[in-house]
């Protein structure tokens, strides 16, 4: 014989079921979508984004570097330079300013991380195993009541099977998947304005390190051609000549590194669109154009991150 | 908010009025010893920008933290949805499990009964 205290445990069991099964009912009532491209998009943009950040990191995390470079270049250069230990002692950047970048990044890299990881759990695919042993155990305990003990066949605990075995595994994949939906949506819009914030400030900082790097070049071929005036003055042909060719690979390494620099710059346009197609996505209804724009823009966003994050690497080993 | 707009106009000013001693330096139709001036002339404009543009920079840290503790909001929203996920799929997981004790009570009560 069944315990009162079995009896008891199977009433709160039965309403959770029934709670459970009207929760998940309603949500399914959420907009259908392909939710694995949808998957698959972010994960595109958890990843490129992080490439992204990485890249701008390195790059900001340089400007100290370089202008230290630079203020011991012109003091090697020009012997008459007054030395200021304190321009070589004292960055530029403080460092509570290059950790609040550090830390911002790391909460960014973070957030579109969970995206992906809530984007890409198995949620769906656990409830489904669980449900079908579920539904194996309760079959069993059915077979079992009206085989062996019709008498017990009326305790509650057959109507508390019931709920849950009107959930097929089909529904309640897309009752999950609704609800994650809805769960990404809310994030990537609470999240929206401070990214968006987030991401003028980077470029504020990108365009300071595009200008730092780039008027130093334009120093050094001013240099080199006064340089170049003062042997054609003297009639001094091999320095002359070897000024020249200096100029000339001068020219051409400050367009390559404007080039490198602005396509930094350009995928952080990029991160802009493809946030903004997300959150678009986030408040459409979800219909087959609007996650082709999605998918569209956010490829077109990893592509380009992938290619400067290459390149980055790229140059970073050439130069170690 | 003006100020910022203000401090933003004098750094591209700096850096314009850079970018045009410069480009008279190179003017071989100055004399050497003036295009030298001005270069260095350029230089010096140049480490005015470069602190003009630190400041901002060293500033732009608290804006940075705002938006962090923005983020960092939606990343617990997140974090919370995925348990409230995990815990629906519990509750499935959880039901095997009763289902099968509920069994085994019902086959003690038959032998008893028997």
């Amino acid at each position: 014989m069944l315990s009162k205290a079995d009896r008891r445990a199977a009433t709160p069991f039965r309403q959770a079921l029934s709670g459970l099964a009207l929760t998940l009912l309603l949500a399914a009532c959420g907009t259908p979508r392909d939710f694995s491209v949808y998957q698959e998009t972010i994960a595109e943009f958890q990843k490129a984004t992080d490439q992204t950040a990485t890249v701008a990191l390195e790059y900001v995390h340089g400007i100290n570097d370089v202008e230290r470079e630079n203020e011991l270049k012109l003091l090697r250069e020009d012997p008459d330079r007054l030395l200021d230990a304190r321009k070589l002692a004292t960055p530029v950047l403080t460092a509570e300013a290059l950790r609040a970048r550090d830390r911002t990044f790391s909460v960014l890299k973070q957030y579109t991380q969970m995206l992906a990881d809530l984007a890409d759990s198995d949620a769906s695919e656990r409830w489904k195993a669980a449900s079908e042993r579920t539904a194996a155990a309760a079959e069993l305990l059915i077979e079992d009541l009206s085989n062996v003990a019709p008498s017990l066949a009326s305790l509650p605990i057959t109507d508390a099977i019931s709920p849950l075995r009107t959930i097929s595994n089909v529904i309640a994949k897309e009752i999950i998947d609704a609800k994650r939906a809805r769960a990404l949506d809310a994030a990537i819009e609470k999240a929206a304005p401070a990214i968006q914030d987030i991401s003028a400030l980077l470029r504020e900082d990108l365009e300071f390190v595009i200008q730092q790097r780039d008027t130093l070049k334009q120093q050094e071929i001013s240099q080199l051609s006064i340089e170049y005036a003062q042997a054609q003055q003297l009639g001094n042909e091999p320095v002359r000549l070897a000024k020249l060719r200096e100029i000339d690979q001068k020219i051409r390494a400050r367009k390559e590194g404007l080039i490198t620099l602005q396509s930094v710059l350009q995928t952080l346009d990029q991160f802009d669109a493809a946030h903004d197609s997300l959150l678009r996505y986030a408040r459409s209804d979800k219909g087959p154009q609007d996650l082709y724009d999605l998918v569209a823009i956010v490829r077109n966003y990893a592509a380009t991150a992938e290619e400067v994050f290459a390149a980055f690497k790229k140059a970073g080993d050439a130069s170690s | 908010m003006p100020a910022t707009k203000a401090t933003k106009s004098v750094r591209k000013k700096l850096l314009d009025a850079f970018g045009e001693m410069v480009d008279k330096s190179m003017d071989p139709n100055i004399p050497i010893a003036q295009r030298q001036a001005l270069l260095n002339r350029a230089q010096e404009l140049r480490t005015q920008w470069v602190e003009l543009e630190a400041a901002r920079f060293n500033k732009d840290a608290a804006a940075f933290q705002k938006a962090q503790d923005k983020v960092s909001e939606a990343v617990t929203d997140l974090r919370k949805a995925t348990k409230e996920l995990d815990d629906i799929v519990k509750i499935a997981e959880k039901a095997t499990k009763v289902f099968g004790l509920v069994d085994k009570l019902l086959k003690q009560a038959v032998k008893a009964l028997v």
